[in-house]
């Protein structure tokens, strides 16, 4: 099955050059039959790589300890749950499913759009196969999953090797979201080159109008969806697993997750602006462009070594590729930048600096300002080592100082942007659709204030999460209000009607809704305390509110691990809630392998997490760690709205039944209101 | 006689004074004693209630100068935060710093000490002197960048918008063409 894995890469090695050589002479010939046999290559490449990505999956399925990769990151024991997590748990298994990914969405726009879009799907299967190649040199090349074991016989010729048993899968990845974190992320990262294929095609083929947003829209929610619940499972898993009592430390890999979903957003905002109003072309391929380069250089970033992680991926020789494709991307881009600029003139006009226009490019200002300051505080200890041989860490505290200011901003804009009308609002309106949130705002800064979250940039948090869910409400209500009075339905059923009249406007809001819970999570953060200490059986600690009585200890034998149990008994107001059972797992093939298992009692209010953080080596007692976290649970109900939200703007739009009814004439010809461009319909939607 | 008597008086009065003497001195070892017995547990007190707050202040500051560093075992973590099982690099730094805050060293002395002994790795945040001013600087520097350029675009597009058209008069007839672009047009607006 190896010799299998590893032909059918190569296979699709070739057939990835063939269908972007030949895509490339297709283009320039417009030969049908070239332009169809690439298209088919192009397909055959995805399916190929679908056959090694099971192959080797099949090889760590049947426990094949000929092979180094199966070695290495699986052993008999390992749950069948976990043998598919073993996939992308180490360097060359993680790569291949980064192709299979890529290849999942490549052969989708290959179907999707097989007779559609002639002129500029030979562009975008060119543009897909070059990145396919460049994967498939790494997965057939440089860091092949399909390696053999092998040793010096008697004969001093090499020979296969099998070993008995491997080293069994890294402990911090044996967690269920460890199996469905990797997967969304990477499902995030390789999402983006489909809006990436689009733009450049687009611009290569100097294709009319504004038709590759239209297609890519859809493609690049998926992507951006997949991102984020990939960065929030990231978190999560980080909380639960590591221990620390925290979901979000700076570290490089985080931000490298986090940069194309910057410039995602930036991305998904702007675009509207081009949409309507024919605006900022120049500005939405970059942003494309760029979020694509991030997602490129934050698997760099994740696999080369240059920045130091605790969950990065071991040191490689795979920089210089990244690199240097990074590079050719970057040319590329430029070229066909420049040699079609012309074609992106944009028709930039503005009525007024209190618009919605304006509020997008701020919106997208301070995206970008988050995302070039999180990018240069991540690459600034080797730029430091570069120019002056020291290597300074920027770590979570500089981020926060730079990021909480940026993020308070960018909430302000959630909750401004969609009041303001395009072109132009006017000053009434501006009192009209910001007197219930302002309100709403203030009386969550005080309700924050006499909760005793008494914390300023948390205040002005709560403030703005107030005001943005004011404007959500505010906008639902106004809809509903008039679905309401037309059809006689119940304001519920309105606001249902009214979303699902346009998904993606509503969509949005209930995005910006899981963002408002996402952000009062964050600001509970400030009141995070904690306590740590060695405990004797029955003895008790306070935490806030609560008393921790350490019941009792056991250890318990699983089939892959045994983990030592300490039973924590969790009481608040001398009522029993609940108990809790940390514990620190030691894993069976490798002695150095150990984990923790955070126990978590966990409120809208706040969480107790509980770790039981090793023996005291003075006093042989166990030593338990535990921390009040306010709000956390917050974040995770968010990224569900997030989730929910995005998968509503993916629905398509249910059309408005009409009711045909005299309309009476009035002096003003509704015709001649129609024309006039400075009078919006319904100021402050959308 | 009355020498002796003078003498015995004189004793009389010195064994008196002495008397006397010794009265005072045992009052004054009985109020010695009494005070130790009062001072002892009121000190026993005061050390009870101050020490744990001491200590607690000492933590205190460990905690908060522990903040500015990171653990040396290449997490990325925030030292006094690093709890990774077995990590001794975390567990040495901590009682180092431990002992230096009991020490009453000062802060300086604290980070030099550990910026000798690890790098300037050690920090969490870069230091806001030298070359490393120049990360916090970045971020501030790409903000005006990018506002000033902003409000470049925004002025230079409203100056090239065109002045609003009159609304027409009532009754006023357009073509099909003309309609069906300003329909377009408000729907852009509007829908969507």
């Amino acid at each position: 099955m190896d010799v299998f894995g590893s032909f059918t890469l190569l296979l699709a090695f070739v057939c990835a050059v063939y269908a972007l050589v030949g895509g490339i002479a297709a283009i320039i010939t417009r030969h049908p039959l070239l332009v169809k046999s690439t298209r088919q290559a192009g397909m055959a490449t995805c399916v190929l790589i679908f056959i090694a990505t099971f192959s080797l999956e099949y090889l760590l399925f049947t426990d094949n300890f000929s092979q180094a990769y199966v070695v290495s990151h699986s052993n008999r024991d390992l749950s069948a749950f976990y043998k598919v997590a073993a996939l992308w748990s180490g360097q060359e298994g993680s790569l291949l499913f980064w192709s299979f990914l890529l290849s999942v969405y490549v052969i989708s726009v290959l179907i999707a759009y097989r007779n559609k879009n002639g002129e500029l799907m030979p562009y975008v299967g060119v543009v897909l196969a070059g990145v396919q190649t460049f994967f498939l040199i790494l997965n057939n090349f440089v860091e092949s999953p399909f390696k053999t074991l092998a040793t010096v016989g008697a004969s001093g010729m090499l020979e296969p090797f099998t070993r008995l048993d491997g080293n069994g899968l890294n402990p911090l990845l044996q967690y269920p979201e460890m199996v469905i974190h990797p997967p969304n992320l990477y499902s995030g990262y390789t999402g983006f080159t489909i809006p990436f294929a689009f733009a450049l095609a687009a611009l290569l083929a100097r294709y009319p109008g504004e038709k590759w947003i239209h297609l890519t829209r859809k493609w690049t929610m998926i992507a951006w969806c997949f991102q984020s619940v990939g960065i929030l499972l990231g978190a999560h898993w980080a909380y639960a697993v590591l221990g620390w009592g925290g979901y979000w430390g700076w570290d490089p890999v985080e931000n490298a997750s986090l940069l194309p979903w910057l410039t995602g957003t930036a991305f998904l905002h702007s675009v509207m602006m081009q949409e309507k109003r024919g605006m900022m072309k120049v500005w939405n391929v970059w942003l494309v462009f760029c979020t694509f380069l991030l997602c490129i250089l934050g698997t760099f970033l994740t696999r080369s070594g240059i920045v130091s992680s605790v969950h990065a991926f071991a040191n490689s020789h795979i920089g210089p590729w990244f690199v240097s494709f990074l590079a050719l991307t970057l040319l590329v881009c430029f070229v066909a930048y420049i040699k079609n600029r012309d074609y992106l003139k944009s028709e930039n006009q503005l009525d007024s600096m209190i618009s919605r226009e304006s509020s997008f490019l701020f919106n997208n200002l301070l995206f970008l300002v988050a995302c070039i300051a999180v990018l240069s505080g991540t690459l600034f200890p080797v730029f430091s080592e570069w120019f002056t041989s020291n290597r300074i860490s920027v770590g979570a505290p500089f981020f926060n100082k730079i990021m909480i200011p940026v993020g308070l901003a960018l909430l302000f804009l959630t909750g401004v942007g969609p009041l303001l009308a395009w072109r132009k609002t006017s000053g009434d309106s501006l009192k009209r659709n910001f007197g219930w949130p302002v309100i709403v705002g203030l009386l969550s800064g005080a309700a924050a204030y006499f909760l005793h979250y008494r914390d300023s940039y948390s205040i002005i948090c709560f403030i703005l999460c107030g005001f943005v869910f004011g404007t959500i409400v505010m906008e639902f209500y106004r809809g509903a209000k008039v679905i309401s009075a037309r059809t006689g339905m119940s304001m519920i059923m309105g606001a249902q009607e009214l979303a699902m009249r346009n998904t993606r406007r509503y969509g949005g809001y209930v995005v910006h809704f899981g963002m408002v819970l996402i952000f009062i999570g964050l600001a509970g953060s400030a009141f995070n305390t904690d306590v740590q200490r060695p405990m004797n059986l029955g003895e008790s600690m306070k935490l806030g509110p609560y008393t921790l009585i350490l019941q009792s200890a056991d250890t318990k034998a699983e089939k892959n691990y045994t983990a030592q149990r300490m039973i924590v008994e969790v009481l608040k107001d001398n009522q029993q809630l609940m108990l809790l059972y940390p514990e620190k797992r030691q894993f069976q093939g490798n002695e150095q392998a150990s984990g923790t298992m955070v126990s978590i009692y966990s409120t809208l209010r706040e969480d107790v997490y509980v770790v039981f953080a090793g023996i005291d080596p003075d006093t042989n007692l166990p030593v338990i760690h535990a921390f009040l976290n306010p709000l956390v649970k917050w974040i995770w109900l968010g990224g569900v709205w997030v989730v929910m939200g995005t998968l509503l703007a993916l629905m398509p739009n249910r059309r408005a039944a009409l009711a045909v009814a005299p309309v009476p004439q009035t002096a003003t010809s509704p015709i001649a209101q129609a024309l006039n461009p400075s009078v919006t319909l319904r100021e402050g939607h959308d | 006689m009355i020498n002796r008597s003078r003498s015995k008086f004189v004793i009389l009065r010195a064994s008196d004074k002495d008397a006397r003497r010794t009265s005072t001195s045992n009052n004054a070892t009985t109020f010695r004693v009494k005070l130790r017995r009062l001072i002892a547990p009121l000190v026993a007190i005061v050390l009870l209630a101050v020490l744990p707050l001491l200590a607690q202040q000492q933590s205190d500051r460990a905690k908060q100068i522990g903040g500015k560093f990171q653990c040396m075992c290449s997490c990325n973590q925030i030292l006094t935060q690093c709890n990774h099982v077995g990590c001794t690099v975390s567990t040495s730094m901590l009682k180092e710093l431990g002992a230096m805050v009991n020490r009453g060293d000062s802060e300086d002395k604290i980070t030099q000490t550990f910026v000798q002994e690890f790098g300037t790795t050690v920090y969490a945040e870069p230091p806001k002197s030298g070359f490393s001013l120049v990360a916090w600087l970045m971020p501030v520097f790409y903000f005006l960048i990018g506002a000033a350029i902003v409000v470049f675009f925004i002025n230079k597009w409203r100056k090239q918008a065109p002045a609003p058209v009159a609304v027409a008069p009532a009754g006023v007839h357009i073509s099909p063409e003309a309609y069906e672009r300003a329909r377009s047009q408000a729907n852009r607006d509007t829908e969507d």
